[in-house]
């Protein structure tokens, strides 16, 4: 042994000193990142990605031989990464770095197509949605479907909000390309009922209308697009001012800060409502109670604080208000509308929300056993952002 | 196992860097060989059965032809070596080529046989070739039969070069097998050469690749010149960075582990002719053909027309060794078309015109042979060579504009480095900061800077938003 350690010096004393650093150093390197790795706490689910992280496979020979234990062990190492979330960041920068005014597009396990961001000017960060031309001719066929089977009976209105790639097209990098989303509410005006809420927003394009960080419309883009809904269904809205601003967060980091885990400007979640009580219950969510509030406030300390409106995503959810006017509303949506609620419940005794990715699966849940079964329905409000509407596999079920 | 991957950088390379210091000299063939089935059984865990059949094959014809030389039988060392290569091309050809034969035969004749649906067993291309040789080189007299299996296994799979080349010959590192000497200065060497090849891989070709993927995915029936153009401009600075890189890593991994691969590309990017370009462009390849195929033909020695002859053959054979495809083999013509035309002619030519316009020259046919390698598909292939050439109807649109100035930086990268000069500067740097320490400091942070660079281009390749957190 000894004899050995006196050739490594040898050996080390004839070469090249700066090689010998250079060994050193990657050696170094590639074991630091290795052993930190491997001393990394295995984590179950990721925040920033939304989604459960791989865990360690277990080891059979089946799986060795048909190749799916080294594929889901390569999948973990990954995962499971040291520092995983920075190493996104350091991409990011160095991307900008390199002049590159957007994210690409990722494509996840199922083969969906994850859109990239484009980074906008002001800090605003904007999706880069591709148009399924397809899903949208059989949408709009759905709402065609629906507006001749229900206009006659019910008061109809088709909000589909156009999103910051066109109201703020002015924000986005020279010469970037967007899906024509003009030409596609074009063709919703066309089948009627429609509430074109493209011209009020970009009225109002320089104000705090959208997110920075987030793929929504702030409640105050919301605000104008409720005019324009009201309006439309002859009911007077009230003035800015006469609703109470109340911010629920000045932290909110949203969905497109996600994809490239970039610093920004933090955006301002806030709701705008008058002194109306309500009494919300989630009909076709197991085991929620019936609460007294818009607003689930533990989502304010997670990184999805949208979602604090109405509890995010839910199948079904009925709201009484204290407007005794006995109007109301059947709103089905996605989550543009969440914002919009507070300010709809002035105007509508009882409001039924819908999200038609969840309701309607099944046959006692169909929209039309809701609507034989809600004679007191006024109102039905579509309320879907435009590249959400265009992309959306479920809307078929309006028609079920 | 593909080396830009965090499992191969943080996992298997450490460990098997670890264990082969560790080990006296006697046992690091055994490691390499092992270590390199592993590597390989990874992604192929039943395919890597066809890769040790196909090492002792030629183990075993190898010593055969040694014996029947040794006895004077030159007929059966012959017969010996033609085994060999019915062996591994039969190997190559069915795993590789019986699909594509069947839809041709399906095609021409009408006929409804099954096709295998076989997956290709990953380097069968690579390894078939260089257990070929080894036992043609034992025949010619240009290797000496390796009469260690361990030895000849960790040639074969040595995992370095197993999966996308170069394809070393045994004559050239039979020597070092037994004999190599790992040191300080060729491991430094190693990781300089890695580090180099890592970001060719990581931070060039998969950012140019993206700029191809994007410009496919528009409709090719209205697509503008710009516009395609760009796109082809980036496949042919992907395909380049993604496969040097990976020799690099390859040459800079057998470094390390004390080997001296020869070099597989040498900036093919700055050629004047064809003819250079082929003799800058995946070096042992060419080498290859050379020494196993044109040569024997009688390559030029035969009159002009057996050389013609052997030319096309060399170039349908490049051409269909690339792939099962058409585009393949109508690439391996366009080139052999290319070079007969250089060779009769054109060369003289070119050396007279101005250096700048053989450049060009160059350069359009090398880019045009990419469009035909990239796309496999022969109408979408229709239409993207249309369109380069304005079939699409306009010059560019914003589009373009927006592909041209996002990737500004990026296209001006990829220009220099494929160029010499990079180096050169890096060189003419580090002379003149001599054996001081700042040398080591300024080429170690180097090197640091590429590696977290490419850590974070890998793992953010894994990193998927959910999209249902969309809503």
């Amino acid at each position: 042994m000894n004899e050995k350690i006196k050739k490594l010096f040898t050996t080390l004393k004839e070469s090249n000193k700066n090689n010998v650093v250079t060994t050193l150093t990657f050696c170094i390197l590639i074991l630091a990142l290795t052993v930190a790795s491997m001393v990394t706490p295995v984590k179950t689910y990721s925040q920033l990605e939304k989604r459960n992280l791989t865990q360690r496979p277990e080891f059979t020979l089946k799986a060795l031989f048909d190749g799916t234990y080294t594929q889901d062990y390569e999948k973990f190492i990954t995962d499971q990464f040291v520092a995983r979330d920075s190493w996104i960041t350091l991409k990011t920068y160095t991307e900008r770095l390199l002049g590159k005014s957007d994210s690409p597009d990722k494509v996840d396990e199922e083969g969906n197509v994850i859109p990239g961001v484009y980074f906008g000017k002001d800090g605003y960060l904007i999706e880069k949605h591709t148009l399924n031309n397809d899903q949208l001719e059989t949408n709009l066929g759905h709402i065609e479907t629906f507006l001749k089977k229900y206009s006659d009976k019910f008061s109809v209105r088709v909000l589909i909000a156009p999103t910051a790639s066109l109201t703020l097209s002015d924000k986005l990098p020279l010469f970037a390309p967007v899906w024509d989303q003009d030409a596609m509410l074009d063709r919703v005006a066309e089948l009627g009922s429609f509430v074109d809420c493209r011209d009020v927003l970009a009225e109002h394009k320089d104000e705090y209308i959208y997110y920075r960080a987030d793929h929504h419309w702030t409640t105050l883009g919301a605000y104008y697009a409720y005019t324009e809904l009201c309006t439309s269904l002859g009911i007077e809205p009230y003035a800015y001012e006469e609703f109470n601003k109340c911010v629920l967060s000045d932290k909110f980091v949203g969905t497109l800060a996600a994809k490239v885990n970039m610093k920004t400007e933090n955006d301002e979640l806030f709701t705008l409502e008058r002194d109306v009580s309500v009494t919300v219950s989630y009909p076709l969510s197991p085991g929620k109670e019936t609460t007294n509030t818009l607003y689930e406030e533990k989502h304010l300390s997670t990184s999805d604080k949208y979602s604090t409106f109405l509890d995010g995503n839910q199948p079904m959810v009925d709201i009484t208000t204290s407007t005794k006017n006995g109007k109301t509303l059947l709103l089905i949506k996605d989550s543009y509308s969440h914002c919009m609620v507070p300010m709809l419940t002035s105007h509508y005794e009882r409001i039924i929300l819908i999200d038609l990715r969840s309701y309607g699966q099944s046959f006692p849940d169909s929209v039309s056993m809701l609507l034989k079964t809600n004679e007191s329905i006024d109102d039905i409000v579509i309320l879907y952002n435009a590249e959400n509407f265009s992309e959306d596999r479920n809307i078929y079920r309006i028609t079920r | 196992m593909v080396f830009s991957s965090l499992l191969f950088l943080f996992r298997y390379l450490p460990i098997v860097l670890a264990l082969y210091f560790i080990l006296p000299k006697k046992f690091r063939n055994a490691l390499l060989f092992v270590a390199s089935l592993i590597f390989y059984a990874w992604g192929e865990p039943v395919y890597v059965t066809l890769m040790i059949f196909s090492t002792l094959v030629d183990y075993t014809h190898g010593i055969m032809v040694a014996y029947f030389k040794s006895q004077g039988n030159m007929r059966a060392a012959k017969i010996v070596v033609a085994s060999s290569m019915i062996i591994n091309l039969s190997l190559l050809g069915f795993f590789k080529y019986s699909d594509f034969l069947i839809t041709n035969v399906n095609a021409i004749f009408g006929t409804d046989i099954a096709l295998l649906n076989l997956a290709l067993p990953i380097g069968i291309s690579f390894y078939t070739f260089q257990t070929m040789s080894y036992t043609i080189d034992v025949y010619r007299g240009d290797a000496e039969v390796q009469g260690n299996i361990i030895s000849f296994g960790a040639y074969v799979a040595l995992f370095p070069q197993l999966i996308a080349g170069p394809i070393v010959q045994f004559k050239t590192i039979a020597e070092q097998l037994d004999h190599r000497k790992e040191n300080y200065d060729d491991f430094a060497s190693g990781v300089s050469r890695f580090m180099t090849g890592l970001g060719k891989k990581v931070l060039l070709a998969n950012n140019a690749g993206i700029i191809w993927d994007t410009v496919l995915t528009y409709d090719l029936d209205n697509l503008p010149v710009l516009t395609a153009w760009i796109g082809i401009l980036a496949y042919s600075f992907q395909i380049y960075f993604d496969f040097s890189g990976y020799s690099d890593m390859a040459i800079g991994l057998g470094r390390m582990l004390g080997f001296k691969f020869l070099e597989n590309f040498n900036y093919p990017y700055i050629s004047k002719s064809i003819t250079e370009f082929w003799r800058r462009w995946h070096i042992s390849l060419g080498t290859w053909f050379r020494d196993y195929v044109y040569i024997p033909l009688g390559g030029n020695r035969k009159g002009p027309v057996k050389h013609i002859r052997n030319i096309c053959i060399v170039w349908l054979a490049t051409g269909i060794w690339h792939g099962a495809n058409w585009n393949f083999i109508i690439w391996g013509v366009y080139f052999g078309i290319l070079l007969l035309i250089e060779k009769f002619f054109l060369l003289k030519l070119l050396e007279k015109l101005p250096k700048i316009v053989s450049h060009i020259y160059t350069l359009f046919f090398v880019v045009i042979s990419w469009a035909i390698f990239a796309i496999v598909d022969m109408p979408t292939l229709g239409k993207y060579l249309g369109a380069m050439f304005g079939s699409g109807g306009s010059f560019a649109d914003t589009n373009s504009f927006y592909l041209l100035i996002s990737n500004a930086i990026l296209f001006i990268i990829l220009i220099a480095a494929s160029t010499p000069a990079p180096k050169m500067l890096a060189d003419k740097l580090l002379t003149k900061l001599g054996e001081r320490p700042i040398n080591a400091v300024v080429k170690n942070a180097a090197f640091a800077v590429i590696l977290l660079l490419c850590t974070a281009y890998i793992v953010d390749a894994s990193y998927n938003p959910f999209l249902y957190f969309r809503f």
